[in-house]
């Protein structure tokens, strides 16, 4: 649950940046469109938000840059004008959506879940695999119904799983999904949380891949 | 002048009309009593004439015998008889009658007991006797049968009913043209003030909300400057209410900016309450308070800062307390970033300005300096007098400067440099520009010596 922040306002980014981060996702913050150019070239996001009055590069001229470059990750426009025209032209540029400053700090959660939600190809805010349930908004995993105790990081890790089910994902790569630029990570950090993980839903769950990674199997 | 012009039309054509008509009246007047006088004139003189040639030949033909004037006054009486029932205007004739080498007397019934040409001078006169004035004309002859003198006489007063008659209707006439000339007067100025009423009842009804032209319909060819004129001015108007209506909305929009931070940081608060980073977002909600505060004032102050505030509110300032005070405004800040500010403006020199407005305009060139420039550097503010007397008011910072293709965009609203800390509100050169149109100064940006931002107030050469 990795986000990329490209605001300039120091207080409002660092407030979403907060916010973000106590929800649980992994921010990487930058405060220009070049400097994000550069960090969705070097990174995979799951989401963006992107402030479109940036000083010089816009946030406008910046989403036709990725799109153009074929980047597909969603991005989520914050802006100060609400004008219809201003909502084409930013969802014509290439937007998921939208949101219009002073906004909920829920609502802007609410429509990065519904984003990266359709980008995977769902349309239920669930994810669902076997006898588990995933709710990403409350940060909760059932199985049967009943509520399993998770930490933030697992519940990542097992997200990550579920969500690319059937793929082997390496453990850099779960690292970056899972940390921000910056962030303390213990050299075996995936290998603990899929530890605990095994150890909370069952060891048959989450399939070892030696030498390459991790993966949980597509369902039949 | 002002007032109506139905008015002023109004008044000058009934005035001059009837200044005009008033002389036509009299002149017509005098005309009547002239001719009125010469036909009763020629009437008496030519009464007078018959008489006197039928006398005359009387007279010749009872010339021969001494019994003549005895047969010549039974004539002569006869004749005045027949005479005094004459036509209409003589029925007040009278005759005198003197005849004969003896000068024998006869006249009229109705004659005045005076002889009015006793002097037997020939011609007419005007002559008064007990108390009433009279029309009197002579014929005075020599002839072989002795002088013939005539007198015939009117009272004068016989005239002036007539008269009095003759202009009564006249200033029926004339009276009857005058209402008839007010009449054709209304109309034709409401005809004439047609075109301005139909422009009065086309601009009343325009919706105050659009500023557009008014309609191509013809006008006259008068109020066509008017109308292009107002055209200007509303075309102005527009462009203004334009410019105003697009700085509210990026003013309000800018305001977004710091209100979403409040709130969003106030949410973070609400979240991690009694936390570590719940009280940093509570720290983080003050400086998005003063943030929007300072916005705002700056708003204020552009709002404040209009061509009114600067009429004739212009006096010699004296440059260095200028300096001195704004220093001193931004005194905390400067230290809070190691800034040392620099006074070098000499103690005599002054600027024509309004004393408030220069305050604002240096304290946010110094502000800037201090925001922008060189943590722990320095910040230069010189003045001079230039060699065609002007004067320049530089300030100068060691922060990394704006490049060039930059130096026009800091200058509108709103913009602010791409890396630029969020703290600034975006319009504070705006102001200064703004401040310095109003002067009638130029504001200008260029690199500073070595590294940092110039920034130069020209004054124009004070009069």
């Amino acid at each position: 649950m990795r986000v990329l922040l490209i605001e300039d306002d120091e207080l409002l980014g660092d407030g979403i940046a907060s916010g973000l981060r106590l929800a649980g996702y992994s921010i990487d913050w930058v405060r220009c469109g070049e400097d994000g150019a550069v960090a969705c070239a070097l990174q995979t996001y799951e989401s963006i938000v992107l402030d479109v009055g940036l000083p010089g590069m816009s946030g406008i001229d910046l989403l036709r840059r990725l799109r153009n470059g074929g980047c597909v990750t969603p991005i989520l426009l914050l802006t100060a004008r609400d004008t219809i025209d201003d909502r084409v032209q930013g969802l014509d540029a290439g937007a998921d959506d939208y949101l219009v400053k002073p906004f909920d700090l829920d609502e802007l959660q609410a429509r990065l879940r519904a984003i990266s939600r359709r980008a995977q190809g769902r349309a239920t805010p669930l994810l669902a695999y076997g006898n588990l349930t995933l709710d990403p908004a409350a940060h909760l995993c059932r199985r049967d119904g009943v509520v399993v105790d998770l930490t933030r990081r697992e519940f990542s890790v097992l997200r990550l799983l579920i969500e690319r089910c059937g793929r082997v994902l390496t453990r850099t790569y779960i690292e970056n999904a899972l940390y921000a630029w910056g962030e303390e990570i213990e050299s075996n950090a995936v290998e603990v949380h899929v530890h605990h993980l095994r150890r909370k839903l069952g060891t048959d769950l989450i399939r070892t891949v030696r030498g390459v990674g991790y993966t949980i199997d597509a369902l039949p | 002048m002002s007032g109506s012009l139905r008015t002023r039309l109004l008044l000058a054509l009934g005035a001059g009309s009837l200044v005009i008509w008033c002389g036509l009246a009299v002149w017509q007047y005098w005309q009547v009593k002239l001719q009125v006088d010469r036909l009763f004139d020629a009437h008496i003189a030519e009464a007078a004439g018959a008489l006197h040639g039928l006398l005359r030949a009387e007279a010749q033909e009872h010339a021969a015998g001494s019994e003549m004037n005895r047969e010549l006054e039974r004539f002569i009486v006869a004749e005045l008889e027949r005479h005094a029932d004459g036509p209409v205007y003589g029925r007040d004739h009278f005759y005198q009658v003197t005849f004969g080498r003896s000068a024998q007397y006869q006249q009229s019934a109705g004659a005045p007991a005076l002889r009015l040409a006793a002097d037997g001078r020939h011609g007419f006169r005007t002559r008064e006797v007990e108390g009433a004035a009279w029309r009197v004309f002579t014929i005075a002859t020599d002839g072989p049968e002795g002088p013939l003198d005539i007198t015939v006489g009117e009272p004068l007063g016989i005239r002036a009913p007539i008269i009095a008659g003759f202009a009564e209707q006249l200033g029926l006439a004339l009276g009857i043209g005058l209402v008839l000339l007010g009449l054709l007067v209304l109309q034709a100025i409401a005809w004439a003030l047609r075109p301005l009423d139909a422009l009065t009842v086309a601009l009343s009804l325009r919706d105050p909300n659009h500023l557009e032209p008014l309609m191509p319909t013809p006008v006259p060819r008068e109020v066509m400057p008017l109308v292009a004129a107002l055209n200007a001015l509303l075309q102005r108007l527009e462009a203004a209410l334009a410019s105003e209506r697009q700085f509210t909305a990026d003013a309000a929009h800018e305001l977004r900016n710091p209100l979403a931070a409040l709130k969003v940081q106030a949410q973070v608060a609400a979240r991690a309450g009694g936390t570590e980073q719940g009280d940093r977002a509570i720290a983080q909600v003050l400086v998005g308070v003063d943030r929007a505060t300072r916005l705002v004032e700056q708003l204020l102050t552009l709002a404040r800062v209009d061509p009114d505030m600067a009429n004739g509110n212009f006096a010699a300032v004296s440059v260095h307390e200028l300096v001195a005070d704004c220093i001193a405004e931004v005194a905390a800040c400067a230290a809070h970033d190691g800034v040392t500010l620099h006074n070098g403006v000499s103690r005599n020199l002054r600027v024509q300005g309004h004393a408030d407005m220069l305050a604002i305009a240096l304290h946010n060139l110094l502000d800037n300096a201090v925001r922008y420039g060189a943590s722990g550097g320095r910040v230069e503010i010189s003045a001079a007098a230039t060699t065609a007397g002007a004067i320049e008011i530089r300030v100068i910072d060691q922060g990394p400067g704006i490049p060039a293709e930059r130096r026009a965009d800091v200058v509108r609203r709103f913009f602010r440099l791409p890396g630029a800390s969020g703290s600034g509100s975006g319009i504070g050169l705006a102001i200064v520009a703004r401040i310095a149109r109003l002067h009638g100064a130029e504001l200008e940006l260029s690199d500073a010596p070595g590294s940092g931002l110039a920034v130069v107030l020209r004054f124009p050469r004070l009069e």
